[in-house]
């Protein structure tokens, strides 16, 4: 084991596939000379050569189309833009391409690439502090990850890299300095399945991303109140692990699901619903979602920490599901 | 809108500048089986494309459906510079592409039916041919969409050291598209092997060059991204071919991107909902004067290099095609629900109660019978309404040795291009087989063909409307 941050895991998990996999390459705005915006990609260039890691104009529909392109060509690409706000300009290459020719063209078209992106806010107004991921999460064809943690960031990127269909991977800007313990051995983290990262008995919360942590800080508080709070990390948002989420809940009787993005139509919205449907008779309070009040962010850093859910928010919502 | 056609001034041939056409280097005119065999790839298309508006009309082709008639030239003139390991990208107007490149115009016609034997087994229609083992990788239906997607293809084919060139087929109106920009300037700032082949047929839908574009031109737009840009004839398939190759040979040699623009027009609709209520009839018969097959007959009879009767001959075998592809596609099974679920991922992840996956899927019992019911009902409707008319005195019947039929240009005079023959309308004379047997009844061993038992109704006059 090693600690890294959440950036470094990053950082590995490229420069190893790269090492190992000569159809490897990244492209996308200022990966190179720069080091990305993030400076997750910082040093790559210099040791894989701009032939390999790809400067690119700012122009996310040629970022992601070469990327589908390549991919069909042979290549396993991972493109970055810049933050999931820009993703919005390569919607089309997104939904319309990548995510639909392996079924339309009755599978002789594959498409393995990974686009890596950011969600995260920090005072840069409406339209710099959204996240998306229960837009792709809806579509066919695409595996949404979110990573919480570095060992996560490393070994659902790996996953993600080698995997044969596109993945939207969402990283989070707030998360980039972060330090875990990551393993040293060359392993990776399954696609597709979420984890109990704290059992608990009394109810449970699942969340993803930053809200993870969030999570996990409510969880404590929790805790000094005598409440035993199960945590679940669902890391994968297509196909959502509903089994370990309906598992908890048969133990618990109680769930609370936070997130990020809106609250109307959100990644908890569905959760909440499949669990409505499939394990109603275990429920013994309605499930409660945390999420981003339905509101553009504001710049004023005072309005714009108003908005975004706290762990005050889960610790009420987990409280209201007892009573 | 539109403006009323009085008011609009026509897009004549003449008033296209000929002069502007790009002069390919001389060399000496192709040799005659080419000529040949260019003809038979026009003619082809043409009767397919006929073929499919008849059948559309009878309801065995649903959606949309884009004709290629009066373009044929480009596809096939192109698609004779490609070499086998080169890609091909295009648009949704692409039943010609797949043909000159080589596709089973039965199992193209099979995905027009949506059928199990068809292209993508009935998952992608018209607008979504693909044939892998021809590097062909689709027909595009999001205007400008791949035209991002090209320059990938060819970077993966430099990254692997391969000596591929990607030829992307887009029309005039993909030219205002952001992704037009973007990635043709990717491309070029990357120096990929990739021709953007653009099809100016005149109209976006309806809309002129004049209309969208205040450089009309577009071949001269490639001068912004550093590239060479060439206009040609659209309608000459010699001259098709000699500029795609050029153009194709130069960037295979590490010369990269251009911009071809092939003078076209098509002589039907933008597709079969189009009433074509933005240009006049006498419009469309001044460039039915250049239509692409008569003026490669033209070259082929009055330039002495062959005699009418293996035009003929030519015609002949290609209706037999054409009646084989329909009687083909017609018997075919419909896809079954089991497909349904099959290839939403290339690698499906195990089944944790979330989103479906793969074909693992457990598929709900009323999704089933619904299927079933529906299936049913196509299989009944296609039974009662054969796509053709039985041959009085078949003697080959179902399993048979096929009849040959006669030529369908009965005199010289009737074949010979454009503007000749009798148009004539099939519609409503579906029937049954000579034997009383309806066509899906007959049942066909697995990956035998079926036998050519029906008559195609005679074609419409090649540059012409049926």
């Amino acid at each position: 084991m090693s600690e890294l941050t959440y950036r470094e895991g990053l950082r590995q998990a490229l420069k190893e596939k790269m090492e190992g996999d000569p159809r490897v390459f990244i492209l996308g705005e200022d990966v190179g000379a720069y080091g990305g915006a993030y400076s997750v990609t910082r040093g790559l260039q210099e040791e894989f050569g701009p032939a390999r890691v790809r400067e690119t104009p700012i122009a996310e529909a040629a970022i992601i189309g070469c990327a589908v392109g390549a991919a069909m060509g042979g290549m396993r690409p991972v493109a970055e833009i810049m933050t999931i706000n820009f993703a919005l300009l390569a919607f089309d290459q997104i939904v319309n391409h990548a995510a639909k020719f392996h079924y339309m063209f009755a599978g002789k078209i594959r498409v393995p690439m990974v686009m890596r992106t950011v969600s995260g806010w920090g005072q840069l107004g409406a339209t710099h502090s959204q996240t998306f991921e229960n837009w792709f999460s809806s579509i066919p064809g695409l595996k949404v990850v979110a990573p919480a943690t570095p060992r996560d960031a490393k070994g659902l990127l790996k996953a993600s890299i080698e995997d044969d269909d596109p993945v939207i991977f969402i990283e989070h800007s707030l998360l980039y300095g972060i330090r875990g313990e990551v393993p040293d051995s060359d392993f990776r983290e399954a696609l597709g399945q979420a984890l109990v990262v704290r059992p608990g008995t009394d109810l449970t919360i699942a969340g993803y991303s930053r809200m993870l942590h969030v999570a996990l800080r409510a969880a404590a508080q929790l805790e000094e109140q005598g409440v035993s709070a199960e945590v679940i990390d669902l890391r994968t948002l297509r196909p959502l692990d509903m089994d370990t989420i309906y598992e908890s809940v048969g133990k618990t009787h109680r769930l609370v699901v936070a997130e990020e993005d809106w609250r109307t139509v959100g990644i908890g919205a569905e959760i909440a619903a499949a669990v409505a449907e499939e394990c109603f008779d275990q429920l013994d309070a309605p499930v409660r979602r945390v999420a981003m009040p339905d509101v553009p962010m504001p710049y004023a850093k005072n309005l714009e920490l108003a908005l975004v859910p706290t762990e005050e928010e889960v610790v009420a919502a987990a409280r209201s599901t007892l009573e | 809108m539109a403006q009323p056609r009085s008011q609009r001034q026509g897009t004549s041939p003449e008033s296209i500048k000929l002069l502007a056409y790009g002069r390919a280097r001389s060399r000496k005119a192709p040799q005659t089986h080419r000529l040949l065999d260019w003809y038979r790839q026009m003619y082809l298309i043409r009767r397919f494309e006929e073929a499919a508006a008849e059948m559309y009309a009878l309801g065995k082709i649903g959606g949309f459906l884009h004709l290629y008639i009066g373009e044929e030239a480009v596809a096939v003139g192109a698609m004779a510079a490609l070499q086998p390991q080169d890609h091909l990208l295009t648009h949704y107007r692409d039943h010609g592409y797949a043909l000159a490149r080589g596709s089973d115009p039965g199992a193209v016609m099979a995905e027009l039916f949506g059928r199990s034997t068809g292209v993508t087994h009935g998952m992608g229609g018209s607008m979504h041919l693909v044939n892998a083992e021809r590097n062909f990788w689709g027909g595009h239906a999001i205007v400008g969409g791949h035209i991002v997607i090209a320059p990938g293809l060819a970077l993966a084919a430099v990254m692997q050291d391969e000596k591929r060139v990607v030829v992307d087929v887009f029309g005039d109106g993909a030219t205002a598209i952001g992704e037009f920009h973007e990635g043709v300037n990717l491309a070029a700032i990357w120096n990929l092997p990739v021709i953007f082949l653009v099809e100016n047929n005149l109209y976006g839908m309806g809309a002129r060059p004049e209309e969208q574009f205040k450089v009309p031109e577009i071949f001269r737009r490639a001068q912004a991204y550093g590239i060479p840009g060439k206009r040609v004839d659209g309608m000459d398939v010699t001259a098709v071919n000699r500029v795609m190759s050029e153009a194709i040979e130069r960037a295979r040699g590490g010369g990269g991107p251009m911009i071809v623009e092939a003078i076209t027009y098509r002589f039907r609709g933008h597709s079969m909902a189009d009433a074509e209520s933005y240009r006049q009839k006498a419009e469309v018969r001044k460039w039915q004067k250049r239509d692409p097959i008569r003026v490669l007959d033209e070259t082929l009879v009055k330039g002495g290099l062959v005699a009418r009767r293996e035009l003929h001959e030519i015609q002949r075998r290609v209706e037999l095609q054409i009646q084989d592809a329909i009687v083909f596609a017609d018997t075919s099974p419909f896809p079954s629900l089991d497909t349904l679920f099959q290839n939403i991922y290339a690698m499906p992840l195990p089944d944790r109660g979330g989103a479906v996956s793969g074909p693992q899927v457990v598929i709900p019992p009323l999704l089933q019978a619904k299927a079933a019911r529906l299936t049913q009902t196509s299989e009944e409707r296609s039974r009662r309404q054969p796509a053709l008319t039985s041959i009085e005195g078949d003697s080959g019947g179902p399993g048979g040795r096929p009849t040959p039929a006669e030529p369908q240009g009965a005199t010289e005079a009737d074949a010979s291009l454009p503007d000749r023959g009798t148009a004539r309308s099939s519609r409503g004379k579906a029937g049954v087989d000579s034997d009383g047997r309806a066509p899906a009844e007959s049942a066909l061993p697995a990956g035998k063909r079926p036998a050519r038992s029906r008559k195609l109704p005679q074609p419409g006059r090649p540059g012409g409307r049926t």
